[in-house]
């Protein structure tokens, strides 16, 4: 089965070069590489030229959402989009009690160690849903690494906790089902993680159709999610969101920890945040300077609207603001 | 195996056919009327450890919920509509008319006891004394927005989804399912605390796909049609004139707003309360506790 790096025979080898053809043509010219970070076997794409920019995506996804903006983007940008620890191609560390091995300091500190692997000093963050997540925390926590941040559809998980009505409350009800107690969630979808897959991505989508997922990277979302590993990991990854990543928010709260970098927020009108009324308002007390705009999709705003997408994020990734790179 | 004759010894067996259900029911005890509600994912099974005691000093009606175990209710097609807690409650209290009771005192749980609420607001006549086991109000549950209420709770929400997404991921495996709810919702955090019996009648009609159906249309009526109806009762200022009996387990993790009296204070002039030592079923897991809490109330009116 894919994602089993680890222990991958040769008939699973043979799967995932089959899958990597197809995904190749996702991202022209990207090579892919493998990184041992202190707690994980973190898989990335890397390709194009230009200042470094790191892509992280979101649930139930991998690296194969950034498709439809990563061929664009590394024409100006060294684009690595990486998968998060539990998710894709990249390895599942074994959780504790605490969920600390998924907390989002522990995905972050993933991407600090491969990106000064790759010789990253400094580099700006594109994050998307969890992925997004992991962005805002590697940057309240290694500000000397980050230049800009840009994260789509989310606001701070302590908020998302706190400001949540009834109507939000349902739309996401997988926060608070993914965060039951194991092996509940993994249990109900095992039996049918396609169809899980297929829930999550159709329900977010503006269209609630799967149209506009690229048939290759659906497929590797149902597949990685049909691993018993990584679909246990990426509910370890929601379980530390109700506790462990909760508290550190907490923290920076009390401790008047901001994120210093230039940030950006873009979330889809149709998608759960489109309901709030004041997304940027949120998070203004997290920001030292932060922008923002609705745009015309669902949760999926990369693969759903990758032009206004690009639109609204290369102005703000082009603007210098006077750190070497 | 699917028949509640060794829990339930001398109680009779009847079937009652309401407005768009047909509604079981146990029967047996004498004295005054008193009807046992249960609630999800059980069926009238749950209140066997009570019913001996109860029995000596009232005539007992233990029915199925629509749709819940042996009694038949509207099928997928008639939406959450024909699951509102103001339909549940209206087929109890045609089962009672029917059984030719006038008035009657009601104990519930869980999801029954959001309708024995509904049925102490929309037939204020019909109710004498009302006992709410474990349970705040549907709106004061969907109005507390704190983290742990939205994990306590994360099955009003996964329920809710339009169907048939959580019937489909249930009815994969209904058996684990539901033994995983009751064991998460019991102080021992197992299956300990329920008689063999019991749990093996929970299974068997947890695993019909029109048990499973019909209770998650109950969670969509309880998302949006309940809360409203709730919120229309609140705004005209109506009661539940019955005196009100709140009881609740210390073991529960739900983050209530207040403690569940705070809840009912609005909506009960006359309510009291107490906690039980226990998780969420009380009269499985504390039945003894639970009797002597209960007694006094329901006795009350009789020893004055």
């Amino acid at each position: 089965m894919l994602g089993k790096a680890a222990s991958a025979d040769a008939k699973g080898t043979n799967n995932v070069k089959q899958i990597m053809s197809s995904a190749d043509m996702l991202f022209p010219g990207f090579v892919e590489r493998r990184f041992e970070t202190s707690g994980a076997e973190i898989f990335a794409l890397v390709g194009g030229s230009g200042p470094p920019l790191l892509l992280l995506h979101g649930y139930p996804q991998t690296h194969l959402m950034w498709n439809a903006v990563a061929p664009q983007l590394a024409l100006h940008y060294s684009v690595v989009t990486a998968d998060l620890r539990g998710y894709g191609r990249s390895s599942c560390p074994p959780t504790d009690l605490e969920h600390k091995p998924y907390s989002k300091r522990a995905m972050a500190h993933d991407m600090i160690e491969i990106m000064s692997e790759l010789g990253h000093e400094r580099f700006v963050i594109l994050g998307h849903d969890r992925g997004a997540r992991v962005g805002y925390r590697l940057a309240l926590e290694h500000p000397q690494r980050v230049d800009r941040l840009a994260l789509l559809d989310i606001i701070p998980t302590i908020n998302y906790w706190q400001v949540g009505n009834q109507t939000t409350r349902l739309k996401m009800f997988h926060w608070a089902f993914l965060a039951q107690p194991a092996p509940l969630p993994e249990s109900l979808i095992r039996s049918d993680p396609a169809g899980w897959v297929d829930g999550r991505l159709g329900r977010g989508a503006g269209s609630r159709t799967l149209d506009v997922f690229h048939p290759a990277a659906l497929d590797e979302y149902r597949r990685f999610m049909s691993d018993p590993d990584r679909l246990h990991a990426t509910c370890e990854d929601h379980r530390a969101g109700a506790r462990i990543d909760v508290e550190h928010d907490t923290l920076d709260q009390a401790e008047g920890r901001l994120i210093r970098c230039p940030t950006i927020v873009l979330w889809g009108n149709k998608g759960p945040l489109g309901d709030l009324p004041d997304v940027l308002g949120i998070w203004r007390p997290w920001c030292v300077q932060v922008e923002g705009q609705a745009v015309e999709s669902g949760h999926f705003i990369a693969e759903e609207n990758p032009h206004a997408t690009l639109a609204a994020l290369l102005p703000f990734l082009s603007q210098d603001n006077g750190s070497a790179r | 195996m699917t028949s509640t004759n060794n829990l339930f010894p001398q109680f009779l067996e009847r079937r009652i056919k309401t407005d768009g259900a047909e509604i079981y029911l146990r029967t047996g005890g004498s004295g005054p009327p008193l009807l046992l509600l249960h609630g999800y994912p059980q069926t009238h099974a749950c209140w066997h450890k009570l019913v001996p005691e109860l029995a000596q000093h009232f005539t007992l009606v233990v029915p199925d919920l629509r749709g819940y175990g042996d009694s038949r209710g509207p099928g997928a097609e008639a939406g959450p509509e024909a699951y509102t807690k103001r339909a549940m409650a209206s087929d109890c209290v045609a089962v009672m008319k029917s059984l030719g009771h006038d008035r009657w005192s009601v104990v519930s749980h869980d999801r029954g006891a959001r309708v024995g609420y509904r049925m102490a607001l929309d037939h204020p006549e019909r109710v004498h004394r009302l006992a709410v086991l474990d349970i705040v109000t549907t709106l004061d549950a969907w109005t507390d927005l704190t983290k742990e209420n939205a994990i306590g709770r994360f099955h009003w929400a996964f329920l809710a989804r339009p169907a048939p997404f959580p019937e489909t991921m249930i009815g994969h495996d209904p058996i684990f399912f539901v033994d995983y709810l009751l064991a998460q919702w019991t102080r021992s955090k197992d299956l300990s605390a329920f008689d063999p019996r019991a749990l093996a009648l929970y299974r068997h009609h947890f695993c019909k796909p029109s048990v499973i159906a019909a209770t998650c249309a109950d969670y969509r009526a309880g998302a949006d049609l309940d809360p409203a109806l709730d919120a229309i009762d609140l705004e005209a200022g109506r009661k539940i004139t019955a005196p009100t009996l709140s009881l609740w387990g210390t073991e529960r993790k739900h983050g209530f707003v207040n403690e569940p009296l705070e809840s009912w204070r609005p909506w009960c002039p006359n309510v009291r309360g107490e906690p039980i030592d226990c998780g969420h079923f009380l009269a499985e897991e504390a039945p003894e506790a639970t009797i002597q809490a209960l007694l006094p109330f329901l006795l009350e009116d009789r020893t004055n």
